[in-house]
């Protein structure tokens, strides 16, 4: 009984042994795929869209690493492939690099205005970054203005791997001011399934860098790109949403430009529903901050010269998200501000009737009354309480 | 005392309790989520996790007075007292089997995973069969044993499953639980019916408390197990719910495994924690099939006492491993285990009820 | 024929020494040490003094072993006393009147017996004692002097504490027994002598504590030692793997010490301990593998830095097992699971490697076992250094020659240092044999194969005994009382009871604020 319990160990033994490795393929044998950017040839070849894919490689040798204290050489490796599926494209890449791309460490992902604009495609495309399992959720996606692999093209002065650089970028922009929320593929997933249209941040390739232009809106139904957000319109949107610590408020008062830092947004949405022809949407926006720039030479150290600019401040706020959503209703009807979602959490029965009618079809959403009351605080009026004395009148 | 002599097949409360969660949680626990999610509104599949709870409860809590009517009763003696020998023998033979189709349901649903998350090139043959040889291994040892894995198994499992649902607040989003209370009631009903799904494997209590050290304990402590299972359960779909939204959750093929790949490990000691998820899961499903094989191996060694235990092991993992062969895909796999599950959960309450209905016709009195 | 002929030879010569031990002594004095001579062979350290007592008519003889006994105890108490002896004799009455009185009043030796066949004189001589024969009496005086060069007692070589008794055990049986005699004063301290080895005659003694220790425990380490049938025993070693329950486990189900105040905590919870006479290495049975990972300064350290240890030593013996494996999977398999800067750098210091992950690992770990070899064989100073230049000098030019990669280096010597954390070497011997399996598996499936093998060796574990007691418990089964001194050390207040799976008959060790 013993014995033949250990001949089974061996035989256990043996046979794992025996197997063989199929899938032992060594690190230095893989392509790190870091970031990939795809872009939208002109017409359509065979009746599908003709993509081209860009995938950066890492080249590990390249790396400065402070051992070997850098060989000189470049650290990626940008290569481009053409073709109507994605998937289709990676394997053919493996051709070319002499290493298998791989993609688990894929960090980013970015997608010309052009594919954007195309209806559905952009859902397409999407749906191997979903699938496939070597592919994390938590890619991050951006929408670049022009050709979409100039973005992996730049030379950044601080990172040697452009695709690291705007990770990082988006993730210190998460963690700190929130101006550039970014987008996870994950995230776009679960906005696609229910329909909801949503914000990409919108950038544009520089030299050495990239600017930001504010996001892109992608609207849900329509499966597509419909329009986009200035830096300001998107600091209205993160109050709406009333999730952001950062951005600024710049306004006058009595003639001075004064500059509000925002440290903290609170909003809170009541939605009417009883006339779902004409939803009331009361949005309530709570903002902390401090006076962060003062040009001219107040003293604003007294409660009735704070108190002023706080209104001053609501009412800047209140007219720059009232212009943004009433951008947003006409001109692009897209509820960026997830209310349909908020609809969905609260008048669950409501919404089942009129959620074919919110953006598109009888456009309730273009239609809802939506008004925005803003409270400000000013925490802090700065260390100092001017730089000079007195100014000539 | 009670150790020091030697090979005592006795089963502790401790053991008895743990058997429950041990068996339960294993294939189903991966991919409820999204079956629950897909009969439900918002984050009411709670509703549905607790109602298939608490008819498992009703079930295991039935299974284990049924059992402790008899003391230290093999399945096979106490049956034979109630309904005759031959029907018995066929009630036996008949758990027995449905075991056996379990541990090959998830010999082969654990190799369909792990090419999923960690294999690309690997043969499912190959995966399957180391698996199956490990559980041959442990079979081949002593039953108590296996008892005792489970408890060794069981805290890395509920460790790692809380440390993922806590690393995961992260992105959790509590509007995504609303809204509450919307399922229709075929919603609930349909919702509960796959939920039964992951709740199956109670059989081997039929047999495995004939075991029992403190047998008048034992229906507690399974109740308690059957709850744990629920708490777990509650757990992870509420998280789910609340990470990738309902919608979401819909849509994942294995949501629960999809919870561990968003997790970032603080410190960023490994990027994908799934891969450790699974790792660590492999031993859930480990405890699984050893305790479906080891009924499989317990009915038919009732049935032929004189045979070496041995003989019915080299009988049955071809025959497990074949089964689990068979199906060629993922849907026909998801076909085979859904009918498992629902005739091991049939089999189970139709025997409990007509061998209790029939000892209490007959007047039979808890033995004491 | 070579084979059968040694078979058979063998056989003979057994049976001719045992046919010579049943010899009966003579009254004949001559022909009493002419049969020692013979028995023995007259070697050259066989000390035989013929002298006459009494007025000069009486023969008398000392036989001992030069070497074995303490000669001035031989001078003073026994020649000096024998010699000055007057006393009248006539008959043959007289002559034992005469042994008997010697026996009663002359000899100043506190031990001493009689003998009365040749089989009780050959085991007292070769033991150490001293044998007196007078002629006319058919029996003879077996005094115990023995001495001769033993050693001092050192601290511990193997076991090294920063706090706690610098003592450690010496070859000497007796020097052990009292060590741990002087540990536990308590009365019911019980020491059963036994002899192994059919030639070496060892003195074994088994070593409990009545009323503490479960007797089932006792009966079953009996019944074991007692089928101990070899030639010669001359380490603990040889006993531990003859009564052990698994020959084919890795692990070690007794644990060996050489410290005193290990083995008598041990016997105070509730342990047996086998001594041996020849060596320091005293056996503690039964053990569990909680156990072998304990080192007594978990106690004698206050609990927080007791419990920082052990976790510290649980990681470690994690670390020891499965680091290599972990770094060859995530290297070959699942390089999505490191950090993506790491992944390059990785990738980046491979760049260059001629040999997979596996053979780099493997490598690396025989070099490392062959220096751990190595520095065992030398002598300290040289050992140490075998340490430095292949530590250093062979890894550093294995990296610039670019055979092995930086990261392996560190992966290796972290496993090297997390092994020496185990307290136990016997169980640092176990894990590295179990680390190669883990290579193995890690190599061919991954972290899948990993687990597996894990799963293996918890099944291992589960059905292990060490007489009769789980070897893997409190883990499993699981013993929620024990818990509390595993991984965590708790405070002393609350460690109130003696492990609760070795059924002790007293459970509790202490009371509190009860006097």
């Amino acid at each position: 009984m013993n014995k033949k319990r250990y001949l089974l160990l061996l035989y256990c033994l043996l046979i794992t042994m025996l197997t063989g490795c199929w899938d032992n393929v060594p690190i230095e044998d893989r392509g790190f795929v870091i970031g990939s950017a795809i872009d939208l040839k002109d017409g359509k070849v065979d009746g599908n869209y003709d993509l081209t894919l860009t995938n950066q490689f890492v080249v590990p040798p390249g790396l400065n690493s402070p051992m070997n204290g850098g060989s000189g050489g470049k650290a990626f490796m940008n290569l481009s492939g053409s073709g109507d599926s994605v998937f289709a494209i990676d394997q053919e890449m493996a051709s070319l690099t002499s290493k298998m791309p791989f993609f688990e460490h894929l960090k980013l992902l970015v997608v010309s205005d052009e594919l954007l604009e195309t209806p559905h495609l952009f859902a397409d495309v999407l749906d191997v970054f979903v699938r496939d399992k070597e592919m994390r959720r938590g890619v991050k996606v951006v929408a670049a203005k022009g050709e979409a692999k100039d973005i992996l093209g730049i030379q950044p002065e601080n990172e040697q791997l452009p695709a690291v650089y705007i990770n990082n970028l988006l993730e210190v922009s998460m963690k700190k001011t929130n101006l550039f929320k970014p987008m996870h593929v994950g995230d776009i997933h679960q906005m696609l399934l229910t329909n909801s249209s949503f914000i990409i941040p919108y950038v544009i390739a520089a030299k050495n860098k990239v600017d930001y232009k504010g996001g892109a809106i992608f609207h849900g139904y329509e499966d597509k790109l419909v329009g986009f957000l200035d830096e300001k319109e998107m600091t209205a949107l993160n109050l709406v949403n009333g999730d952001t610590h950062g951005g600024t408020i710049t306004f006058t008062y009595d003639g001075d430009l004064i500059t509000f830092k925002i440290n903290n947004a609170k909003s809170d949405v009541k939605l009417d529903t009883k006339d779902p022809e004409s939803i009331n949407i009361t949005v309530d926006i709570g903002v902390e901050g401090g006076i962060a720039e003062v040009f001219g030479n107040k003293n604003l150290n007294n409660s009735q010269t704070l108190s002023e600019i706080e209104k001053e401040i609501s009412k800047q706020i209140e007219t720059m998200t009232g212009q943004t959503i009433a951008r947003t209703q006409k001109e692009m009807n897209a509820d960026i501000f997830a209310f349909d979602q908020k609809l969905n959490e609260r008048h669950y029965h409501t919404w089942q009737k009129i959620k074919d009618n919110w953006d598109h079809g009888e456009n309730l959403f273009a239609k809802s009354n939506i008004r925005v009351n803003a409270k400000a605080h000013v925490r802090t009026a700065g260390a100092s309480e001017k730089v000079e004395g007195n100014r000539k009148e | 005392m009670k150790w020091f002599t030697y090979a005592d097949p006795k089963i502790d409360d401790k053991e008895i309790m743990i058997i429950v969660p041990s068996m339960l949680i294993g294939g189903g626990i991966l991919t409820f989520p999204r079956f629950v999610a897909d009969e439900t509104v918002g984050s009411d599949g709670w509703i549905v996790i607790l109602i298939g709870g608490m008819l498992t409860l009703l079930v295991a809590w039935t299974v284990a007075k049924l059992a402790t009517m008899f003391p230290n009763q093999s399945f096979l003696s106490y049956a034979s007292a109630i309904v005759s020998k031959p029907v018995a023998v066929i009630l036996t033979f008949l758990l027995g089997t449905i075991s056996m189709l379990i541990a090959s349901y998830v010999v082969r649903n654990i190799a369909n995973t792990a090419k999923e998350y960690l294999f690309e090139q690997t043969p499912m043959e190959v995966i399957a069969l180391t698996f199956l040889l490990v559980v041959i291994y442990a079979i081949s040892s002593s039953r108590i044993g296996l008892f005792r894995l489970n408890m060794l198994f069981f805290p890395f499992i509920f460790l790692i499953t809380i440390i993922i649902m806590l690393l995961n607040i992260k992105w959790f989003d509590f509007g995504d639980l609303l809204p509450m209370f919307q399922t229709s009631f075929t919603g609930y009903i349909k919702g509960t019916g796959s939920m039964i799904t992951s709740y199956v494997g109670l059989g081997i209590l039929l047999f495995y408390l004939a075991l029992a050290d403190r047998p008048k304990r034992a229906p507690k402590m399974v109740s308690i197990g059957v709850c744990i299972v629920m708490f777990f359960y509650f757990l992870v779909f509420i998280t789910c719910i609340g990470v990738f939204g309902h919608a979401g959750t819909a849509n994942l093929l294995n949501p629960t495994v999809e919870l561990a790949k968003q997790v970032e490990i603080p410190g960023g000691i490994f990027e994908r924690a799934e891969v450790v998820f699974y790792v660590i899961w492999i031993m859930a499903i480990f405890n699984t099939t050893t305790m479906a094989f080891d009924i499989a191996v317990l009915a038919l060694h009732s049935i032929f006492k004189k045979a070496n235990k041995m003989t019915f092991i080299f009988i049955l993992s071809p025959l497990i491993y074949l089964i689990s062969m068979i199906p060629e895909n993922l849907v026909e796999l998801n076909h085979f285990g859904t009918f498992v599950s629902y005739v091991s959960a049939g089999t189970t309450v139709f025997v409990t009820i007509l061998l209790l209905i029939i000892a209490k016709i007959r007047g039979m009195k808890q033995v004491e | 024929m070579a084979r059968s002929r040694f078979g058979r030879h063998k056989k003979q010569q057994q049976t001719k020494v045992e046919a010579s031990f049943a010899i009966e002594i003579f009254k004949d004095i001559e022909q009493n040490i002419k049969n020692l001579n013979n028995m023995l062979d007259a070697p050259d350290d066989l000390m035989t003094r013929e002298f006459t007592i009494g007025h000069g008519e009486q023969q008398a003889a000392i036989a001992y072993i030069d070497g074995l006994v303490d000669k001035e105890l031989l001078q003073n108490n026994i020649l000096e006393n024998l010699q000055n002896l007057s006393v009248e004799q006539q008959s043959e009455e007289d002559v034992e009147a005469m042994f008997d009185k010697i026996y009663q009043t002359f000899i100043s030796i506190n031990k001493i017996k009689k003998g009365t066949t040749l089989d009780d004189i050959s085991n007292g001589i070769l033991s150490g004692n001293t044998v007196f024969y007078l002629d006319g009496i058919d029996a003879v005086l077996i005094m115990d002097i023995k001495g001769g060069e033993t050693r001092a007692i050192e601290q511990p070589i193997t076991e090294t504490l920063i706090r706690g008794p610098r003592t450690s055990f010496v070859e000497s049986i007796g020097t052990n027994i009292s060590l741990i005699r002087r540990n536990i004063r308590a009365p019911n301290l019980r020491l059963k002598t036994s002899q192994v080895g059919r030639r070496s005659k060892n003195n074994l003694v088994l070593a409990y504590v009545e009323g503490i220790v479960n007797p089932e425990i006792v009966q079953e380490v009996s019944r074991r030692l007692e089928t101990i049938d070899l030639d010669d025993a001359p380490e603990s070693g040889f006993i531990e793997q003859w009564i052990e329950d698994s020959f084919l486990s890795p692990f070690p189900q007794m644990m060996d010490t050489e410290r005193p105040d290990v083995v008598s905590s041990s016997l105070l919870q509730g342990k047996v301990a086998i001594i041996l006479d020849g060596t320091p290495f005293v056996l503690i049975a039964p053990t569990t593998l909680g156990d072998i990972l304990k080192s007594p300064e978990d106690y004698y350290e206050r609990w927080l830095y007791g419990t920082l240890l052990r976790v510290l030593r649980y990681i470690g013996a994690f670390l020891a097992l499965f680091l290599p494996a972990i770094y060859i999977s995530l290297v070959s398999f699942h390089q999505g699971l490191l950090p993506s800067k790491l992944a390059f750098s990785i990738a980046a210091s491979r760049e260059g490697v001629p040999f997979p992950a596996f053979v780099e690992a493997m490598l690396m770990v025989i070099t490392m076992e062959l220096l751990q070899e190595a520095g065992v064989r030398l002598p300290t100073p040289i050992g140490q250094t075998i340490g430095i230049v292949g530590g250093l000098v062979i890894g550093e030019a294995a990296v610039q020659a670019g055979i092995v990669s930086p990261v392996m280096l560190i992966v290796i010597a972290l496993t090297a240092i997390a092994a020496f954390t185990t307290p136990t070497f016997s169980l640092s011997i176990s894990l590295r044999i179990l680390r190669f399996g883990f290579m193995f598996a890690a190599a061919f499936l991954g972290l899948y194969g990993v687990i597996l093998v894990y799963v293996m060796i918890n099944i291992h574990l589960v059905n292990l005994k060490s007489f009769g007691v789980p070897y893997a418990t409190p883990f499993a089964p699981t013993m929620l009382g024990d818990m509390k001194d595993l991984v965590l050390r708790a405070p002393r207040f609350m460690l109130m009871k003696r492990p609760e799976y070795l059924q002790t008959e007293d459970e509790k060790s202490a009371n509190k604020g009860e006097k």
